[in-house]
This record gives structure tokens, sequence and C-alpha cells, in this order.
């Protein structure tokens, strides 16, 4: 169940948010989460045959088995994205700032299950850039202390 | 709670550190090892003059991200309180694409030698 809140996932059963303590509510019944257009009939000169049964049970089918999610609750993970870009690994930030607005763009068309799936890489290219930097800021303090434990060993005054 | 501590860290360092040579600071990797200025460069520095008291030599040093710097510190504080939704996400879709864009031109543009681009490229610290 998405927390109607925060967005945050939780168990199927929990009753409150186990990010932010709102109380959950389960998806109301019969609400359908994407309304699947119907693709319109072409002007044909013979009469269409009607659509199917099964065809007409999908919405309410997909209302159970989908979580709710509306835009705001499909994280774009823009401002991780910003960040890992301007303060380290550049590849890393423009391609989770690519994911981050793939899922701005599936999301104005409907496409809820591709917009999860680029939030998804999104929040992975963060991680990897967050990951990235943190590596190269310790390599750094590192190479700082080796430079200045060799300083003090040679008796140099360090600046 | 651990981004609260690791931001108030930086503005910690920020302060009190001066970027640029010899400092505990780290240095951009990609101009480290390339020379070449991403546009990430010179944020640290621009940093350190925003808390220091010169907005104007802040963005003299990073003008991208001293213009996003509102919207970053806005969305960052919704993503870490989760009180109210983010920016990010209620951004249309062609905004998103045109930031990509202006992010990549801002790297190319400030690498470019020349009289007018140069005012984006990030300035030292001596």
């Amino acid at each position: 169940v998405y927390c109607t809140k925060c967005g945050t996932n939780n168990d199927a059963n929990a009753t409150t948010c186990a990010q932010c303590g709102n109380a959950l509510h389960p998806p109301a019944f019969g609400t359908p989460v994407t309304p699947p257009t119907p693709p319109l009939p072409p002007a044909q000169s013979f009469p269409t045959p009607p659509p199917p049964q099964q065809y007409q049970q999908a919405p309410i089918a997909q209302a159970y088995t989908q979580p709710p999610a509306t835009a705001a609750q499909v994280p774009n993970y823009l401002v991780q994205a910003i960040l890992v870009t301007l303060f380290c690994c550049l590849p890393f930030g423009i391609a989770s700032i690519i994911y981050a607005s793939q899922v701005n763009t599936k999301l104005a068309v409907g496409d809820i299950a591709g917009a999860m799936a680029a939030s998804k890489q999104a929040k992975l290219f963060a991680w990897i850039g967050f990951g990235a930097s943190a590596v190269v800021i310790g390599c750094y303090l590192l190479f700082l202390l080796l430079v200045m434990m060799g300083a003090i060993a040679s008796g140099t005054h360090v600046h | 709670m651990f981004s609260a501590a690791l931001l108030a860290g930086m503005a910690a360092a920020v302060t009190l550190g001066t970027p640029g040579h010899a400092s505990f600071l780290p240095p951009c990797p990609l101009h480290a090892f390339t020379g070449f200025f991403c546009p990430g460069c010179g944020t640290t520095r621009a940093l350190y003059y925003l808390v220091h008291g010169h907005p104007l030599m802040a963005f003299g040093e990073n003008a991208l991200s001293m213009s996003l710097l509102p919207f970053v510190l806005f969305d960052l504080f919704a993503v870490l309180t989760r009180r109210w939704p983010t920016i990010s996400s209620r951004l249309r879709p062609w905004s998103l694409w045109t930031l990509l864009a202006i992010v990549i031109m801002f790297g190319i543009l400030r690498n470019i030698p020349g009289s007018p681009f140069t005012l984006l490229a990030p300035t030292d610290i001596r």
C-alpha cells in the first residue's frame, strides 16, 4: 500500500505508514487508477463486434492489484540528480536527470508503470552517484592524510 | 536524519574551510583528471562565497548552481521532511528536458575560451 501522504510503499496489511505515521486507507474499491482509453473504432461500414466481456472488467481488476499512484506519488529524484551532477559525478547525475524527466513525461501521458520504472532508474543512478562521490571524497581524504603524514615524517611544514 | 547531519556537516565545512588549493575540501574529480570544467565546478567555492556574504562572487563561480539553489533547497527540505509534495514532481515534462539541456549547454559553454564564455567559468580562490 502506498502512503497517500508521502508515497512510501508499505506492507499490504499495514495500518499506518512506516515512514510518516499517516493512517493508511486501502485503495477504494472499483476506482480505476488508469482509466484505459478504449480504442476508437475506425469509421467502418460494417458493424464492429462488441468488445469482449473481459475487457469491461479490466479497470476494476486493475484497481485491485495495482497500488494507487498519482503524480505526487511517483518520485522522480530530481533534487538528488541535480546534487549528484553538481557536486560529483556528472555522468550518473545526467543519467538520473534523464530518467527524472522520463518520470514526468510518462506520468503526463498516464503511463504509470513506465513512470515507476523510470523512477526506479533515476533512484538507482542517483545512488550510484552518491556512492561514487563517497568513494571519491574518501580517496581524497586518504590521499590528504598520506601527504600530511609524509610531510610530518620528512619534517617539512604544511600550509 | 542522516541526510540532515550530512548537510549540516557540508555547511560547516564550507564555512570553516577555504576551498581551492591546499584545502581539505575535495576538488571536482572531472576537473582534476581532465582539466575540463563540469557544470558543477565551482559550486563549493560559490557556497563558500555565499556563506561569507558575497552573493555576486558566488554567481561568478557557478551561475547555474546558484540559480538552482533556491529550488534545490526547497525540494530537499520537502523530500527530507515529507510534509509537502516536491516541486520537481509537479514540473511539466518540457521544463525538465529544458533543464537537462541547460545543464549540458552550461557545461559546454563554460569550457569555451573567449570573452563572454569565461564569465561562466569558475575562478580560483588564492
